[in-house]
């Protein structure tokens, strides 16, 4: 398992709002073991951009406040955030002992919607977003290198 | 035979509206337990009904202001945040401005919310005590057709 430039890429158009280079992309990936990569690159970046967002000091109030505001923003499909299931995935993020919740594919979606909004809140010119994403790579390798 | 919200009833909500604890809590020990199940239970429902089409049945109101308003209740106290389900907030709060079915919804946590809702919105709506007369009155009028 592996984080590979095409993660990488695919990552960064999503994050720009390149969706025609993302379904490029995603089409090129066949192999659904591929795509453990790229889960694990969105987490790692999200784990980043989550804290980077509510360090050090953070509440349980500005992580409901950030969930509603957002899905508020995604106006008129706010059932694509499940709000339990964000809230709880930034809590752990910022080192909460909570339980993840058990429906996967919220928690993957969650986890790609935040970070799209903690980027965009944190204001990274294009250069930063790209030091987020490598230092991600870099994180979700370790990961890989240590679950080996 | 026909059911009727009694005067009791009404002053037991009340005193808990105004933030009287003390005196809720005298009224509510006072109250018939059978009767009390049914008339207060329907005047709490259509009280929630009453100030949600107030707060959020205006036309201007969206599902974004909906959103937002129980992301700021749950923000407000720790307490409020594990007690309140948003999702299930949220669709009480639809159903009463729009034709969001409910049907699905557990009547016990249905019941929970509602009433932890009114009293978030009756609060910001910051009544003087003429005009919360007013409104009890008007919950009154619904629950009593409720129970005919």
């Amino acid at each position: 398992m592996t984080v590979n430039d095409t993660h990488l890429f695919m990552l960064r158009a999503h994050l720009g709002g390149e969706d025609e280079a993302v379904r490029r992309t995603y089409a090129r990936i066949t192999d659904p073991i591929a795509m453990c990569g790229l889960a694990e690159l969105v987490f790692q970046a999200f784990l980043i951009a989550a804290r980077r967002k509510f360090s050090p000091t953070w509440n349980h109030a500005q992580v409901i406040s950030f969930v509603a505001r957002l899905r508020a923003a995604l106006c008129e499909r706010p059932e694509l955030l499940d709000p339990i299931t964000a809230e709880l995935e930034l809590c752990r993020a910022l080192g909460e002992d909570v339980n993840a919740s058990p429906d996967v594919g919220a928690t993957a979606t969650a986890r790609l919607i935040l970070l799209d909004a903690l980027i965009e809140s944190l204001n990274l010119d294009d250069e930063a977003i790209w030091d987020l994403l490598l230092q991600a790579r870099k994180n979700a390798l370790r990961h890989y290198g240590e679950n080996a | 035979m026909t059911m009727a919200v009694t005067d009791d009833q009404v002053a037991t909500l009340r005193a808990q509206l105004v933030g009287n604890t003390e005196e809720h809590v005298r009224l509510l020990g006072r109250l018939d337990p059978v009767a009390a199940q049914a008339g207060l239970r329907a005047l709490i429902s259509a009280a929630f009904f009453t100030a949600a089409e107030r707060r959020f049945g205006t036309g201007n109101s969206t599902a974004a202001d909906v959103i937002e308003f129980v992301g700021s209740l749950r923000s407000r106290f720790d307490s409020a945040a594990s007690d309140i389900d948003p999702r299930i907030a949220e669709r009480l709060l639809l159903a009463a401005v729009s034709d969001e079915q409910i049907s699905d919804l557990d009547p016990k946590t249905s019941f929970t919310t509602q009433h932890l809702l009114l009293a978030a919105l009756v609060a910001d709506a910051q009544l003087d005590m003429a005009a919360l007369d007013e409104f009890l009155g008007q919950s009154r009028k619904l629950a009593d057709q409720w129970l005919a």
